[in-house]
This record gives structure tokens, C-alpha cells and sequence, in this order.
């Protein structure tokens, strides 16, 4: 069989691109960006002067849009991972293009699921592809470049950066930084991961879900993990000990809610902290942050399979009574 | 006692990178203005960081893996009574 020569030119095009990469880093020097832990506002006044009533104004700030792009393009993919494993199972052959990855990322989760959740895998398995495709998206989503170098100018309250005018209203952001009338740039994108609202609110989501399922597979006696009278009046000293623990436990499923929140931000803010850091003190050498930004990639897959694994080892241990856990596998 | 080993190393795993970043980039940063030599402690330390954050990763990976291993295998001989 005459095995076909295949030449290797996908390699050159990486090549000219870091190259040019390099070129372009020394043209357009990088400036520093502004290391912000709240997400910026992109416009001053709020667009919702009393939200729902009490939860006072709302501002639309720079992760609001990029929420919208995530979901949107979580809604296209599901759509057409759907219709490509339909038109599959109508034509009987293996499922081609993104609904066979789409199939095989889920079997994959599946199967991990099944190996720490046994019997609950089909109750825990959509929580955990959930939140973890989510927050894959969400880390990924913003190293794709323009995202936070692009966006609105606002004068500096102190020092801030001169400006190029490039025209149409556009301005192209100088590293010469000035005392006064500088400006700062809000970029228009900054990733969803990155503001302390969103993990903590996916924090919340996944610490409760854990309560539910854990009453739905052992009822009320769930409860007995965190209010432990089992041998309380059989041995006293280890039944008040048992109590105490069981205290601890309500307490560790609080702290639970922060370690989820805080690791996911402050993993992806100390990239952007790293990228600015790196960026401001090599200006021309810019090939060297974009090393950063595969590290970034690297951290960002690794958080989104770390927040998703977590969330479904503790909804399997939570589905597990005292005693139980050998007999499951 | 399986998913609590799991809960471990997923959590080790989780905070590694952001410790040893954190600590290689500020750690870099003091010792430049100690010594006023910026850039080049922030830059060697942090260079440093990163391929140190994912081995010390795969090596807490490894070690948990290695004791999962070792408990499903003692579970298979002695089948719970």
C-alpha cells in the first residue's frame, strides 16, 4: 500500500505567527492594563435605578456582555450537537464533526461520574457537565485576542496613560504614562470567571445542589451528617463527640461556598494580574506574556475540571450515609 | 474514605498553581525592590513558577492516584462482610 507523503506546513503558519507576533510586539508596545478586582463599568450612570425593587442600581459592567456571548454560544453548540446526532441517527452512521465531540466530551464525564456516583450518576451527571462546560467556556473565552484590550476610554482619576487618535472616535492606548488628564481603558469583554460574582454565584448554585441531592438519596436522614444522635445516649462522651463533628461538618459546608468561589477567581485573576505584570515590565518582548497566555489556558482547562469534579465527588459522598460508602463500589 | 482522597488531590490541584504563581510573582517583585534589579528576580522566579506549579501538580496527582489504586485494590480482595 503506497503510503501518501503528507507535508507539514501547518507548523510554518505557527511559526509566522509567533514571529509576527513578536514584530507586531514591538510595534505596538503592549501597555500595561489596569488591574481592576471589581469588573468596570462601561457606562457611569446605572441602567436600573432600583433593581427587582431592592437590590439598588445596576451598572452595566464589562462581564454583562461577555455573560450574554458564553450563553449564546453555549446555545449554538448545543444546537448543533443536537442536530448533528439527529441527522446521524437518521442516516445510522457515527455522528460526524461537533456532534461526535460534543458525544464523546459527554461520555467521558459520564463515565466519571458513574465511578464516584454509582447508582446517583444520572441525577449528579447533569450538574456537574453543567457547571463544568460552563466555567470551561468561561476561562477559555477570554484569551481569544481583543478580548480586554478592547474597549471604552474613561479619563484616569490620577495617573493614567496618553492617547494616539487613530480616527472615526477610535484611540490607540500609549505606555507613556502622565500625572494628569491620563486615561484608563474598561474593556468592553473581561471573562465572566474573573468577577467574584459569577463564582460565587456558581459557588452558591453548587454548594445547595449538594444539600438537595443528598436529602433526595437518604431523605431526612441527611440530616443525621450534620446533627449526629446516633450513640448519644448509648455512649454519651462519643455521642457528644459525634455531635461536635457533625457541627463541623455544617460549618465545612460553608467554607465550602468560599473555597469554590475564591480558587476559581482568584486562579484567574492572578492570570490577569500575571499578564499585566509580565506585559508592563517586558513592553517590546511581548512573545514572552503570550507564553503566559498558554499557561493561562492550561490553568483555565485544569480550574474548570477541579470546579466541576469537586462539585460531583461532594454530591456522591453526599448521597453516601455513614457506612455505606464501601458498599457502593 | 475513595472520595475524600479525590476531594484532596482535586483541591491540591486546584489552589497549586495559584500558590506558586502568587508566591514567585510577589516574591519577585520584593526582591527586585530590595535589590533594585527590576525586572529580571520577577521574571527568572516566575519563569520558574510555572513549570514548577504543573510538576509539583502531576506529583500530588501521582501520589493520590498511586493510593487509589492501593485501596481499590484491597477492596477487591476483601470484599466488605
Amino acid at each position: 500500500m503506497e503510503t501518501q507523503k503528507r507535508t507539514p506546513w501547518r507548523r510554518w503558519i505557527v511559526l509566522a505567527l509567533m514571529i509576527a507576533g513578536f514584530i507586531l510586539g514591538g510595534i505596538f508596545v503592549p501597555v500595561q492594563p489596569e488591574i481592576a478586582v471589581a469588573a468596570e463599568k462601561l457606562i457611569e450612570e446605572p441602567i436600573a435605578e432600583n433593581f427587582l425593587g431592592f437590590l439598588g442600581p445596576l451598572y452595566l459592567v464589562n462581564t454583562l456582555p461577555t455573560l450574554a456571548v458564553t450563553l449564546v454560544l453555549l446555545l449554538l453548540i448545543a444546537f448543533f450537537a443536537n442536530r448533528s446526532l439527529k441527522q446521524s441517527q437518521n442516516t445510522d452512521l457515527v455522528p460526524r464533526g461537533i456532534g461526535n465531540l460534543v458525544e464523546a466530551i459527554l461520555e467521558m464525564l459520564y463515565n466519571l461520574t458513574e465511578g464516584s456516583a454509582g447508582k446517583y450518576a444520572k441525577m449528579i451527571f447533569p450538574w456537574f457537565a453543567t457547571i463544568m462546560i460552563y466555567v470551561l467556556f468561561a476561562n477559555l473565552l477570554k484569551l481569544i485576542p481583543g478580548f480586554e484590550s478592547i474597549g471604552v476610554l474613561h479619563h484616569a482619576h490620577g495617573e493614567g496613560h496618553t492617547i494616539a487618535e487613530i480616527g472615526g472616535g477610535w484611540a490607540n492606548l500609549l505606555p507613556a504614562k502622565v500625572e494628569e488628564g491620563g486615561y484608563i481603558l474598561a474593556p468592553f469583554f473581561r471573562g465572566i470567571s474573573v468577577d467574584l460574582n459569577f463564582t460565587a454565584s456558581l459557588a452558591l448554585i453548587s454548594v445547595v445542589m449538594i444539600q438537595v441531592i443528598g436529602f433526595r438519596a437518604q431523605g431526612i436522614g441527611y440530616l443525621s451528617k450534620f446533627f449526629n444522635t446516633r450513640r448519644m445516649f448509648k455512649v454519651p462522651f462519643f455521642g457528644a463527640m459525634d455531635f461536635l463533628v457533625g457541627l463541623l461538618e455544617l460549618i465545612s459546608e460553608i467554607s465550602k461556598i468560599l473555597s469554590f468561589a475564591f480558587r476559581l477567581f482568584g486562579n484567574m485573576f492572578a492570570g490577569i494580574v500575571l499578564v499585566a505584570i509580565v506585559a508592563g515590565l517586558l513592553g517590546k518582548f511581548s512573545i514572552l506574556p503570550a507564553m503566559i497566555m498558554m499557561f493561562e489556558l492550561f490553568v483555565g482547562v485544569i480550574q474548570a475540571f477541579v470546579f466541576g469534579m469537586l462539585t460531583m465527588v461532594f454530591m456522591a459522598q453526599a448521597t453516601q450515609g455513614h457506612g455505606e460508602e464501601h458498599a457502593e463500589h | 474514605m475513595i472520595s475524600t482522597l479525590l476531594i484532596v488531590v482535586i483541591g491540591q490541584v486546584g489552589c497549586l498553581t495559584l500558590a506558586v504563581i502568587t508566591a514567585s510573582v510577589f516574591g519577585g517583585l520584593w526582591l527586585d525592590d530590595t535589590f533594585g534589579t527590576k525586572p529580571v528576580f520577577t521574571l527568572v522566579l516566575l519563569f520558574a513558577g510555572i513549570p514548577l506549579s504543573v510538576l509539583l501538580m502531576l506529583y500530588a496527582s501521582r501520589k493520590t492516584l498511586a493510593q487509589l489504586k492501593e485501596k481499590y485494590e484491597t477492596e477487591e480482595k476483601e470484599p466488605t462482610a
